[in-house]
């Protein structure tokens, strides 16, 4: 079941209404959990079992960390619960991808031999899931959180619907405490909800869907298709993947809003970054902070020395870029993101290069950074949406050895898109203009929409919802994060 | 936009416009269903040929492609061939086999031979290094009523795309035939029409289901494999065209449920055998392959598990005949 069908609709509504029917705390959090559970069979079907042993037994581990007294038993239970979540990870997005890699490097030594793949089917959000209940796991031992005592609640949260599938990953530490008041819908939290959700599937169905029909083309068969081609999918494909996955976060934070609960952001305007550090505080952002409180912080962080803190870096990035998929594109992305950071540490962190020279603060400036930045985004992205590592070569030549092959249109685009950003760059220089241009694009529209008067609101309902009707195409595919 | 603050703002706000909230969404949804529908009204669209608009991003594809690099393989058929074969699948196996072509399905939803000629000369120019053309007992029904039915409508969003192979005239039924001559001006909403806006998830049927649906189309079912169909004269021209232009071809009996495989008569079984000896060693039967339901969506395409399983079948045929 998809946020973007009918069926998805008539079971929120369902939903909804029993909730408000029933007034008592424990039935409402009960009728979530049973809510949530047939949302998940409906979209990952006989796998609901994999949820429930993850959610038992990093239950029973958190549990077991609380009670333990002594400092090496907790740690016993941490790795313990750190383990079987881990493992359920890796055996059923990463199993496959191991044997085709021991097959290599047997076929290397004797051709001919290979290990049968086992063809496990990946289970539908189990990235995220597992690593909600790592996160409580964690929170336990480090005291973050205490146990909680009703084992519904914790069930709730980590299968919690709107965030089940694909994010954004919700901590224990912020989601369990909403749960010891009452649910109740009030008309502010609805209509928050409902513009939410109503942006989130424009941006999917409208601009996500029909974006990616051009992207699949041509990253179907890079090598078919001139440089241009290649550069303009990869472009397209920055913004399908950022309108598919922050529209899918949007309908999440929406639906958990109507039942009155917060849902962290998810993106916070990425692509007018100035720097890739900053980048990354901005784009998918509860599992930058994940890995960052997770993974970066427990290897040592800053905190064991320059080396090691480049080598901590670079790690977090790679084992990010490895969580995506089963692939090395998703390695090698996370790996390239990784360099990056690292260079922006050592060369703006510690170096302290451009510090003195004021000028790169101004508005022209900081513009030509931020273009530099998405520009080194972007060529990642194209890393990311490779089909192989063959594409991925044949897409980088494509570039480098850029083969002027324009068509007529293709001209114009490119004219016109070379000018526009270099009218945007003469006009940076005034600060009136950068200022109105600012107060555009972060203008909080949600807010704005969402707290009008409900008879100007229908407006919005109106245009957005016939949009969406008009133009989503026929055929709405699946989002790019329910694969990871 | 800011989330968080949006989220500031509504936490603060009590229950009391909740109806009018309700109201509100109720009138919104309800006028934009209008809006969207009087928009269709009006441009008089059809919504049966936005279902079929895959025909139009068929020839969009062959002009796409037009590159005559010999580097892909096409897979043709219909819808069973859309269910059946997944391409991406198959390519990585390719891939990893170290063969450099890629593999597209062409499917056109009730495709028959005698519609699939018309697209010969595209094929040709395109120069595919291999065809792969998926076929089952429907392909050779003489049950004309059918192909009237879904033919009709087939050509006239494409009409004045289409490029006859010289010489395939004579091999059409004179009902398509008329239909591709004849001159069509109709609305087309490249975003699709209303049945196909609703997601067409196919759950896996059980048994009972699926002896249903067969009882229930038996008509259809009883329909006798003809030797002499235009379809077949058609099949036949299409096969020796592509192989006398040097374009290989291998042609695959696609599995259908056991159930329906019962119940296709010996007559129709004989004659399609017929059809198939012709061909010897390029026809690949895999009629039989699965026996239970849940490789099948119905009676005759196969579900996500059973396009999963097939697929890999497929690309070692691949690799077998490219190499």
């Amino acid at each position: 079941m998809m946020f973007t069908t009918p069926e998805f609709f008539i079971f929120l509504v369902i939903v909804i209404l029993l909730i408000e029917l029933i007034r008592k705390r424990l039935w409402q959090q009960i009728i979530l959990l049973i809510a949530s559970y047939y949302f998940y069979w409906c979209s990952s079907s006989i796998h609901i079992l994999l949820l429930i042993f993850v959610t038992l037994a990093s239950y029973l581990c958190g549990w077991k960390i609380w009670k333990s007294e002594t400092l090496k038993r907790k740690r016993i239970w941490l790795a313990v619960g750190t383990i079987i979540p881990l493992a359920v990870l890796a055996y059923f997005k990463y199993i496959d991808f191991g044997i085709t890699q021991i097959n290599n490097v047997l076929g290397f030594f004797s051709p001919g031999a290979s290990i049968p793949l086992l063809e496990v089917l990946l289970p539908v959000g189990v990235s995220f899931f597992t690593f909600q209940a790592l996160s409580y796991v964690f929170d336990i031992y480090l005291g973050k959180i205490e146990h909680e005592g009703k084992f519904y609640r914790y069930a709730l949260f980590i299968a919690f619907f709107p965030a089940l599938v694909a994010g954004p990953i919700v901590r224990a530490s912020e989601f369990l405490p909403q749960l010891k008041s009452k649910i109740c819908i009030t008309g502010a939290n609805l209509q928050a909800g409902v513009t939410l959700i109503i942006w989130g599937l424009f941006k999917k169905m409208v601009i996500a869907d029909n974006i990616g029909k051009y992207v699949d083309i041509v990253y179907a068969n890079p090598s078919g298709y001139p440089s241009l081609y290649v550069i303009a999918a990869t472009i397209l494909f920055g913004i399908q993947i950022y309108c598919d996955f922050s529209g899918y976060a949007n309908i999440a934070i929406g639906v958990g809003r109507i039942f009155g609960f917060k849902i962290p952001e998810n993106f916070d305007m990425p692509y007018f970054t100035r720097n890739i550090q900053i980048f990354w505080r901005k784009w998918h952002m509860t599992l930058s902070r994940f890995i960052h409180d997770y993974v970066y912080i427990p290897l040592g962080g800053n905190r064991k020395g320059h080396l090691r803190t480049y080598v901590n870096l670079f790690a977090s990035m790679v084992i990010c870029g490895f969580w995506h998929g089963a692939a090395w594109t998703f390695v090698i992305w996370g790996a390239y993101h990784g360099i990056m950071l690292l260079l922006h540490r050592y060369f703006v962190g510690e170096r302290k290069w451009g510090a003195s020279l004021k000028f790169l603060d101004s508005n022209p400036a900081v513009f030509v950074k931020v273009l530099i930045t998405q520009a080194l985004v972007f060529f990642g992205w194209m890393i990311f949406r490779a089909n192989s590592l063959s594409d991925l070569m044949t897409c980088v030549q494509k570039i480098i050895f850029f083969d002027f092959q324009f068509s007529g249109a293709m001209k114009v685009a490119v004219v016109g898109g070379i000018l526009m950003v270099l009218v945007c760059f003469v006009l940076s220089f005034n600060k009136k203009i950068v200022e109105l241009v600012k107060k555009i694009i972060f203008f909080d529209y949600m807010g704005y929409f969402s707290s009008q008067k409900v008879q100007y609101w229908v407006i919005y309902i109106v245009v957005f919802v016939a949009l969406i009707l008009l133009l989503a195409p026929p055929e709405t595919p699946e989002f790019i994060y329910f694969a990871f | 936009m800011k989330v968080d603050k949006l989220i500031e703002k509504t936490t603060e706000s009590g229950e009391s416009k909740k109806w009018k909230v309700i109201v509100g969404i109720a009138v919104g949804i309800g006028f934009s269903v209008l809006l969207f529908t009087g928009l269709m009204f009006v441009s008089g669209i059809d919504d049966y040929l936005q279902d079929n608009k895959q025909i139009v991003k068929l020839y969009d594809f062959y002009d796409l492609n037009n590159n005559g690099n010999g580097t892909s393989v096409y897979v043709i058929g219909s819808s069973q061939t859309g269910n059946g074969i997944y391409a991406p699948k198959i390519n990585q196996i390719l891939n990893d086999s170290n063969l450099d072509v890629h593999v597209y399905n062409l499917y056109a939803s009730s495709d028959t031979p005698n519609q699939r000629l018309a697209e010969l000369q595209y094929i040709i120019d395109n120069n595919p290094s291999l065809v792969v053309y998926c076929i089952s007992y429907r392909d050779f029904f003489n049950f004309s009523a059918y192909d009237a039915s879904y033919s009709d409508e087939r050509f006239k969003l494409v009409h004045n795309r289409i490029k006859l192979h010289n010489g395939s005239e004579t091999y059409f039924s004179s009902q398509i035939y008329e239909d591709i001559v004849t001159p069509t001006n109709y609305s087309y909403d490249i975003y699709g029409g209303l049945d196909s806006r609703i997601a067409n998830n196919k759950p896996v049927l059980d048994n009972d289901t699926i002896e249903l649906q067969i009882t229930h189309h038996m008509g259809y079912w009883e329909s006798i494999v003809d030797v002499e169909s235009d379809n077949r004269k058609a099949f036949d021209y299409i096969i020796n065209t592509l192989n006398n232009e040097g374009i290989p071809v291998i042609i695959v009996n696609m599995p259908i449920h056991p159930y329906l495989s019962e119940s296709i008569s010996d007559e129709s079984r004989n004659n399609f055998q017929k059809i198939m000896d012709v061909y010897g060693d390029l026809y690949y039967d895999y009629e039989h392959q699965f026996a239970e339901y849940k490789y099948f969506s119905d009676s005759y395409h196969l579900s996500y598990i059973g396009t999963l399983e097939f697929s890999p079948i497929i690309a070692d045929i691949i690799i077998q005949e490219m190499s």
